[in-house]
């Protein structure tokens, strides 16, 4: 028997719907390297039992997951990561981390606040990927 | 969802227990109506064993004093000339037992009703009132299959119990049928007995089951039903019980007799005797009356007549001096003691029938409760 | 461990609806309870059932599980009528009050299930008791509310039902159990393709767990449909507008309800088009929609007594489920 090798996490007052946060919470899953290609998800019945949300969800956002290639799924076995979205260059012991971690401390110690820091990296974001689609079925 | 594909059963199902087999004697909705009834089964049980018990204590000291005292032919009904020697004897069985009889008597009457009462009548009309049938009506049985366990139970517990008691208790009226002035108990006819002893227990038993169930699955609420159970037996008792009569035909016999208006004097009246009619010895008549030579009855109030020095009866009624010419017999109208078994069974059967009528009542209530 | 997927679940395509009702009225003695409902709830759904108390979510569902005839229009789970043996046996209902045998123990209880139920799950039902820490032993009349529906999903779940039925099920557990029950009911629901219908009042109880939602007022369906579609056919506009009545330049839009809180407006609508750019217009929460249909009085009913909010003039028309 496999352990489940992540959990979802779902937040109710985040306004994002549970669709979206299966999504991303897979995706960030991928690109941090805790899901590599072959690991199975949990199967619905396990994500729904631990997170009370509709069964039609997760099987949407799997597809979701399958439509974009990341993850394969086979009748009456499971569903697969297929490949990682993983990226050398991001992973925590990269030079990029390393520097991003070093200017985070630069700013804590010029006395930002947490917030103050959000709101420079997201001004630096929008600058540098001007084309951020939001995702459609985020309520206004 | 045509997609459950992505979702597989739970890891580790520890496979279901074997039906345990031998123990299952009672399945399905017969086990759950058991189970329901399980309290009220287990207390009848009780009473219906106590009961029996007592009535076989009670009968066997009745019978060995009647035994002991030679009295066996000495009843309160016929009581013949070689009883007069042992009249203080004969007493002596009030004074010991009256109060026991009269007691025992009664509480058998009343078990019936009482069963109807406070087991049939609660038995739907709480599943209404506390929502159950709800529960029951949407698990994978149909209401009637349901309801044939519901009535079925306790109808075939009351079958098995009803019919020990009523060898029992048929025993018990036989030991003091007559021996007692206890009024009920007097002959195989009067109300007592004939709710007592025979097939009759069974049926009573069984017909207050059925309309207490019936009347609780009309009314739903415990207490009304009770109450509406309670007025309807009284009023259907009465009824199976006249209709013993009216369908069990009456013999005739009749006797010369002639009559004449009462004279003038009255110092000719000397003595009274019942009518000439030769009916058996303690049987149920039904009716008394004279016969005029073309054919037309005149009832009398009983069969106690005086008499002229001659013979000749004296008139009691007005219509009976009109016709007192042309009256040439008296007749009675009479059922021997020989159909006290016949009018058991017909009574039984009435019951019965009625019972099996409320059972497709309640079949045919139930598909259109809501 | 990976099981294959148990395939008599699946149904095959065109299927009938799990339940359908076609000019549905019932008539207690002297009112309706339903009048005129036109409902289809597609198989596979878990499907909320929201209104105010009286509405007739109650009715509705004991007319679909067989307990309550209709006094008019007709109801058919997954094509066959209500007392149908075939569909007693697929649906399970749960009542608002739960009503169980209270001289039973629990295990007898279940025992009750099994013994009436031929596809019985014993192991689900022993679950669900078990998680909540029952003693098999205890009578059911001693336990708590919560306990008691505990074992009243038991029997439900047990049942392995294709429509489940639950009539305000959760209103008296803990929240660490509430979560834990829905999860269940999910669980159930992903492996075996249950529909599920369930009312509540709490409208946040049933975020992220229903996929279709119907709202009932005064015994009237006032909307059905997937909940996906009411999000995307309702807006909310937010504007300044002083005037009374209905502002002029959303009065071609559908207007479901009207507030005005000083200059400001804010309107909940379908839209017919673009709306006027003067509107600040914005995506509602499947919330924000329900309450808008809760407080606003059904069209055709008295409306006299609900002050505020102005209703526009035929502002709602129900959303057909596709």
């Amino acid at each position: 028997m496999v352990d489940a090798i992540v959990e979802y996490l779902i937040d109710r007052r985040s306004g994002l719907s549970p669709y979206l946060q299966i999504i991303e919470q897979t995706k960030r899953a991928l690109r941090l390297g805790v899901l590599r290609p072959g690991d199975q998800l949990p199967t619905a019945r396990e994500v729904v039992a631990a997170t009370a949300i509709n069964p039609n969800t997760v099987l949407k956002a799997y597809r979701e997951l399958e439509r974009e290639g990341l993850v394969d799924s086979r009748r009456g076995v499971g569903t697969f990561v297929r490949r990682t979205l993983a990226k050398p260059q991001a992973a925590e012991d990269s030079a990029l981390h390393a520097e991003l971690a070093g200017w985070i401390a630069r700013a804590r110690a010029a006395g930002l606040e947490r917030e103050d820091v959000t709101a420079l990296v997201d001004t630096a974001l929008d600058r540098a990927y001007p084309t951020t689609v939001e995702a459609s079925e985020e309520p206004g | 969802m045509s997609t459950t594909d992505l979702a597989s059963p739970p890891p580790s199902l520890s496979p279901p227990p074997p039906p345990a087999a031998g123990r299952r004697i009672l399945r399905g909705t017969v086990w759950l109506s058991v189970r329901q009834e399980r309290t009220p089964l287990l207390v009848c049980g009780v009473v219906l064993l106590a009961v029996c018990a007592w009535l076989l204590f009670l009968g066997t000291r009745i019978g060995d004093y009647v035994d002991t005292q030679h009295i066996q032919n000495c009843n309160v009904v016929h009581f013949p000339a070689e009883c007069e020697q042992v009249t203080s004897r004969a007493i002596e069985l009030d004074t010991r037992w009256l109060t026991w009889v009269l007691i025992t008597g009664w509480f058998l009457v009343a078990l019936p009703p009482a069963l109807g009462l406070f087991v049939a009548a609660p038995l739907l009309a709480r599943e209404f009132e506390s929502g159950t049938y709800g529960l029951a009506w949407t698990q994978s049985v149909s209401r009637q299959r349901w309801l044939a366990a519901r009535l079925g139970v306790p109808l075939v517990a009351t079958l098995v119990g009803s019919c020990l008691l009523a060898v029992v208790s048929t025993w018990w009226v036989g030991q003091i049928q007559g021996r007692f002035a206890v009024p009920g108990y007097y002959h195989w006819f009067t109300w007592l007995s004939r709710a007592t002893s025979g097939p009759s227990v069974v049926g009573f038993s069984l017909l207050g089951v059925a309309l207490g169930a019936a009347v609780g699955l009309v009314v739903r609420r415990v207490v009304a039903s009770i109450v509406v159970t309670a007025a309807l037996t009284a009023v259907v008792r009465v009824a199976v019980d006249a209709s013993r009569y009216l369908l069990t035909p009456t013999r005739e016999a009749v006797a010369d007799i002639r009559m004449a208006a009462l004279p003038a004097d009255h110092q000719l009246v000397f003595s009274s005797s019942h009518l000439p009619t030769s009916t058996p010895i303690e049987s149920d008549i039904v009716e008394n009356g004279l016969l005029t030579s073309d054919g037309q009855r005149i009832p009398l109030p009983g069969d106690w007549l005086s008499r002229m020095p001659d013979g000749t009866g004296v008139c009691p009624t007005d219509e009976c001096s009109a016709h007192q010419d042309t009256i040439v017999q008296a007749y009675a109208t009479y059922h021997p003691p020989a159909a006290e078994w016949a009018m058991h069974w017909t009574q039984t059967g009435v019951c019965l029938a009625v019972t099996a009528l409320l059972v497709l009542f309640c079949a045919f209530w139930i598909r259109r409760v809501r | 461990m990976n099981h294959p997927e148990p395939a008599p679940h699946h149904r095959p395509a065109g299927q009938s609806p799990a339940l359908e009702t076609v000019g549905l009225g019932l008539k207690y003695r002297r009112s309706w309870a339903l009048r005129g409902c036109e409902f289809r709830l597609p198989a596979g759904r878990i499907s909320a059932l929201v209104g105010p108390n009286g509405a007739g979510k109650s009715t509705l569902m004991a007319v679909a599980a067989g307990l309550l005839a209709p006094t008019e229009g007709s109801v058919a789970v997954f094509g066959g009528g209500p007392r149908e043996p075939g569909t007693i046996r697929r649906t399970a209902y749960l009542r608002q009050d739960k009503p169980l045998y209270p001289r039973l123990t629990v295990a007898e209880a279940l025992r009750a299930g099994r013994e009436l139920n031929p596809g019985w799950s014993q192991e689900t039902a022993e679950r669900i008791v078990r998680h909540g820490g029952l003693p098999p032993d205890a009578r059911v009349g001693t336990l708590t509310a919560g306990q008691r529906t505990r074992v009243a999903l038991a029997l439900v779940l047990g049942k392995r039902p294709d429509l489940l039925m639950l009539d305000e099920p959760l209103a008296d557990v803990d929240p660490v159990a509430r979560q834990e029950l829905t999860g269940i009911l999910m669980a159930e629901a992903a492996e075996h393709g249950t529909t599920i219908l369930i009312s509540s009042h709490v409208l946040a109880e049933l975020n992220g767990v229903c996929d279709h939602v119907t709202v009932l007022q005064d015994g009237r369906i006032r909307v059905t449909g997937d909940v996906e579609d009411l999000l995307d056919s309702h807006r909310l506009a937010v504007g300044v507008d002083e005037g009374d009545g209905l502002p002029a330049d959303l009065a071609r839009h559908d207007i479901v309800e009207l507030r005005r809180t000083g200059r400001q407006a804010t309107a909940l609508l379908k839209p017919a088009g673009p709306v006027d750019p003067r509107w600040d217009v914005s995506r509602p929460g499947l919330e924000d929609i329900l309450i808008g249909y809760l407080r606003t009085p059904a069209p055709g009913a008295p409306a006299a007594s609900v002050p505020g909010p102005v209703a526009g003039p035929a502002a709602v028309r129900e959303v057909s489920a596709r």
